[in-house]
């Protein structure tokens, strides 16, 4: 059924498709650039003499391995943790009767609607007095229940057979082997989901780190390159050059494993 | 192909954890006594040459004081504030003194977070130190910080000396050589200008230049009763000065929206001139490795009117927190900075000009900056901005210059008015300083 | 199921943890909004309604207000449309490679921090000199322009640079949701002669409804949030302000200018807002959230 307006749809995707790649490559090529190449040849896509100097610099000035490890560290505690949360929270209104269950359901659903911009100074406020200021805690202890991964999960848990519950209830299973051994197992694809949702938000936040960090040291890639950035008006290529680093990697995970990264993102909108 | 991504992920986590176990807090000198020691925490940004200058100034401070250890930490400006505001918030282990840029200390001033300056000191202030390197440091009669420069945004200028000497001229000597140079030499193209003549419109530079020529024809924009007023004769002739530089295409409005500074563009040969303090010279020879005297020079701005005069604001000082464990200690270190033999040193080592009267005709200086001397002899025509909130005074003046540039037929009288209005009543210090 | 020992011991601690976290900040910003408040100050002046005294006059507060209310409406329905037809159009596709490719291209912005690709495209795209919008003027002969000298062009050019970092989320979400929707269910109307985008709007459209409900409502708090991209176009607003959306005035006015007590004044403000908008999205959407 391959028809000529096929053809058209594939050319015009693929312009289309080139043009959003434009300013990554830009990115790339200004990265391997020479100040100099970028001040003088600015109508030349490609660099006159690719160098390395830019990168040199970045890695020079700024602590991006330390960047990458805070940001790793930060997100992987978040999402496992959220992951955690989500999934026994959500298995407890899915699967339990108890009162005031659609009330407080719905407070849940409510805490959704507070914007983090109006919770900001407060935030920051309570953070310092918990003396969590300017530790990756600061970012990691707020961040332990979300909201929405709950809703998410308790979908995708009320759709797991109440029989299988009842059954190894029968067998003298308690509740949290029953999460364990029946739910858990019967909602991989949702976990999934919930952890990239959640590792995609924190890995890019800026707000929350330029909030409560300050050591240039602790803090974490998307903030760190702002720093750098402002620090280095002058230096595009080095700038560049720390941009590329820090999105790279992501880019090379999400390419290699871009059918189980879309197949989660595409279940959470199912629900 | 998932078992792959679990491999992975383990590894990642294993990885990080790994990092950020051992990356972990590299404990500072939070506590105040090891072996029977004091130790200061003395707080500063992360400009390279100015760290290492304090750091020669704590390791003197050290030998004067054995008992005394001083320890310096930097941070990246962008957060430098925001992490002061935090210090002094929290009541326990913050700084014990602080480097702090004057545009900011109202900010730290207006809570009752910062420690009084020493009567002995706040005397010295008083005799020694020139008005507008004090004026932000007041509240209530009393003193809040000790300043350690002469902030000057006006009187010199960055020139490129390659161009100057393709094209075969000279330096201008008077503000007509300037602005006929400074339109001669400029090429635009659209809204940009791509070889500008004269620069001073970025957001640092273009008010305090502003100022100055008002000054300089014997106006005055500060009222008596603190509030401004542009729209004088005086103030009106200056910005159609300045506006007709911008409708000539000698320079473009682009460093004052990307909130850039004008220099880069001479030391990038984009321009023959831009007006900024002394401490830019660094910049050239650090950031850029450009040699002075060959690339470029640091020289005069030929004056607008008639007697030298120009406005200026109180530049970086040192604030000693209230929160502090070591008032007394920190408050020795501040004094021991303020002595002018160690200041002058400081100075030199920062590039930057001397705060106290009695350094204006100091032999070291001189000897050691032969290129800024020519400053030194104006500082004593400079009056203090005004008790303002310098940043926000510059956002909406500044706003205020780019409307009349992009409008056409521009009412600059009453756009001076307006800016004069909002500034008294959004930006004036809301304490009372003396 | 009933246990509810169990239920208390998962559901107690959780709720306090978030409440601690969502609703406590915002009982706790109330209150600092009737201060002039500074954390380093031991004793802080109460104000009463003073700050929102203020609000009400404050021009830069309504503008942020008209500058969130229009950014987050254009970018929201202008990135429906587009990845509707985007989603529409890989959907067709008879060849399974082209269509994850497309997707996959579609998709990598999004995996990019928000900071990073701005500035990407402020240096790259709208940058004075060099930048791809100013080259593609000079090929039609027009003179460069600075772009941030700009009130609304500025404005429009975030957006488009926020569909371009975001729309592969929705496209991802709305090509599996229309491959969802049964295919007897269009050949049916096919055959009765309705035409593919008929079709489209009337048999694809209110089968996914779900999924659309589900995008346009994260797609919508989302970009009433968006805070990166204002910081590095427009880190003071833009020219007059044009491009200051509330979160940013939130966060200039207390951490750049500490002004904590009137910042928290504009927090309530926001809030309503966004409470006022929730409700109205509620009714028009009818959001299934299932409630049981």
């Amino acid at each position: 059924m391959k028809k000529k307006y096929h053809y058209v749809i594939v050319t015009f995707l693929s312009l289309f498709s080139a043009a959003m790649m434009y300013p990554m490559a830009w990115m790339l090529m200004i990265s391997f650039k020479t100040n100099a190449d970028i001040r003088t040849n600015k109508t030349k896509f490609f660099p006159e003499e690719w160098t390395l100097e830019g990168y040199k610099t970045a890695f020079a000035k700024a602590p991006i391995g330390h960047w990458f490890a805070n940001s790793m560290f930060i997100t992987i505690c978040i999402t496992a943790a959220v992951i955690l949360t989500s999934t026994l929270i959500g298995y407890v209104f899915a699967k339990y009767q108890f009162r005031a269950k659609k009330m407080m359901f719905v407070l849940l659903l409510a805490t959704m609607m507070v914007p983090p911009q109006v919770t900001m100074i407060p935030r920051y406020l309570m953070i310092q007095k918990m003396h969590l200021f300017n530790t990756k805690w600061a970012l990691i202890v707020p961040a332990l229940v979300s909201a929405f991964s709950i809703y998410l999960a308790k979908q995708f848990i009320t759709d797991v057979p109440d029989s299988l519950c009842e059954a190894a209830k029968m067998d003298g299973a308690g509740p949290l082997r029953i999460y364990w051994s029946v739910i858990l197992p019967n909602i991989k694809p949702a976990i999934g989901s919930i952890g990239i949702f959640t590792a995609m938000a924190n890995w890019n936040d800026y707000l929350n780190p330029l909030l409560m960090l300050n050591d240039i040291d602790k803090m974490t890639l998307p903030l760190g390159l702002v720093i750098f950035d402002s620090q280095r008006t002058v230096d595009l290529s080095a700038t560049m050059a720390a941009a590329a680093m820090i999105m790279m990697p992501m880019i090379i995970i999400f390419i290699l494993f871009q059918k189980q990264f879309i197949k989660g993102m595409t279940l959470s909108g199912m629900k | 192909m998932k078992k792959r991504l679990a491999a992975a992920l383990a590894f990642v986590l294993s990885l990080s954890l790994l990092a950020g176990c051992s990356g972990e807090e590299k404990k500072s000198g939070v506590s105040s006594k090891d072996d029977g020691k004091t130790t200061l925490t003395f707080w500063c940004h992360d400009n390279e040459p100015w760290v290492k200058a304090y750091e020669e100034m704590a390791e003197k401070f050290e030998k004067a004081n054995p008992d005394i250890k001083v320890e310096i930490q930097d941070y990246p400006y962008e957060v430098y504030n925001d992490k002061i505001q935090t210090a002094l918030t929290s009541s326990t282990s913050g700084p014990d003194v602080i480097a702090v840029w004057g545009g900011m200390a109202p900010n730290f001033i207006k809570s009752d977070a910062l420690s009084e300056v020493p009567e002995e000191l706040s005397k010295e202030l008083d005799e020694d130190y020139m008005e507008p390197t004090v004026g932000i440091y007041q509240k209530d009669g009393k003193y809040y910080g000790v300043p350690m420069e002469f902030n000057l945004e006006y009187g010199g200028m960055i020139v490129n000396k390659k161009l100057f000497d393709e094209a075969g001229i000279s330096y201008p000597e008077t503000w007509e050589e300037l602005r006929k140079t400074s339109k001669e030499v400029s090429k635009s193209n659209g809204d940009i200008v791509e070889v500008k003549g004269f620069e001073m419109i970025d957001t640092d530079a273009l008010i305090c230049n502003y100022l100055a020529m008002i000054l300089q024809q014997g106006g005055q924009y500060l009222q008596e009763d603190n509030s401004v007023n542009f729209a004088t004769e005086e103030g009106v002739k200056a910005m159609n000065e300045i506006l007709s530089m911008v409708k000539d295409g000698e320079c473009d409005l682009e460093n004052l929206t990307a909130d850039e500074y004008c220099y880069n563009d001479v030391y990038q040969d984009k321009g023959y001139m831009s007006s900024v303090g002394s401490w830019a010279i660094g910049e050239g020879t650090g950031s850029y490795e450009l040699t002075y005297g060959e690339d470029f020079e640091y020289v005069k701005v030929p004056q607008y009117g008639e007697d030298m005069a120009f406005a200026s604001e109180t530049g970086w000082g040192i604030i000693v927190p209230e929160n502090g464990k070591n008032k007394n200690a920190a408050w020795e270190f501040v004094k021991f900075f303020s002595e002018p033999e160690n200041l002058v040193q400081h100075n030199i080592a920062c590039n930057q000009l001397p705060p106290r009267k009695s350094l204006l005709d100091s032999e070291e200086y001189k000897e050691a900056m032969p290129n800024v001397t020519f400053l030194l002899d104006i500082l004593p025509s400079g009056q203090w901005m005004g008790p303002y909130n310098t940043s926000d005074m510059r956002d909406i003046f500044n706003q205020m210059f780019i409307d009349l540039c992009q409008s056409d037929n521009p009412d600059v009288e009453g756009a001076l008015k307006e800016a004069s209005e909002k500034i008294t009543e959004e930006c004036q210090i809301g304490y009372s300083m003396d | 199921m009933k246990n509810n020992r169990f239920t208390a011991a998962v559901l107690v601690p959780s709720f306090l943890f978030l409440f601690m976290f969502t609703a406590f900040p915002v009982v706790y910003g109330l209150g600092i909004s009737f201060f002039d408040y500074n954390p380093a100050s031991t004793e802080n002046l109460f104000l009463g309604l003073e700050n929102y005294k203020r609000l009400v006059r404050d021009d830069v507060f309504w503008e942020a207000v008209k500058n969130t209310v229009f950014f987050g409406g254009a970018a929201v329905c202008a990135n429906i449309v587009i990845t509707l037809f985007l989603a529409k159009i890989i959907s067709v596709l008879p060849w399974k490679r082209w269509k994850t490719f497309f997707r996959t291209i579609l998709f990598i912005p999004c995996i990019a921090p928000v900071v990073g690709t701005s500035m990407v495209w402020k240096y790259g795209i709208l940058g004075t000199d060099g930048g791809v919008l100013n080259k593609i003027a000079a090929g039609f002969g027009a003179a460069p322009k600075n772009w941030f000298l700009t009130t609304l062009p500025l404005m429009l050019l975030i957006i488009v640079y926020t569909l371009w970092a975001d729309i592969g989320y929705n496209v991802v979400l709305f090509t599996a949701g229309i491959e969802g929707v049964p295919k007897e269910f269009d050949e049916a109307a096919a055959i009765d002669g309705a035409g593919p985008v008929r079709r489209f709007l009337s048999i694809k459209l209110p089968l996914m409804g779900r999924t659309f409900a589900f995008v346009a409502i994260m797609t919508m708090a989302n970009y009433f949030q968006m805070f990166a991209q204002f910081r590095i176009f427009a880190p003071k607003g833009g020219m007059n302000n044009s491009a200051m959306v509330l979160t940013n005035y939130i966060y200039r006015t207390s951490f750049i200018s500490f002004d904590m007590g009137y910042a928290s004044a504009i927090a309530a403000g926001l809030f309503l807002i966004v409470f006022v908008v929730a409700m109205i999205q509620n009714k028009m959407m009818r959001a299934d959230w299932s409630y049981e």
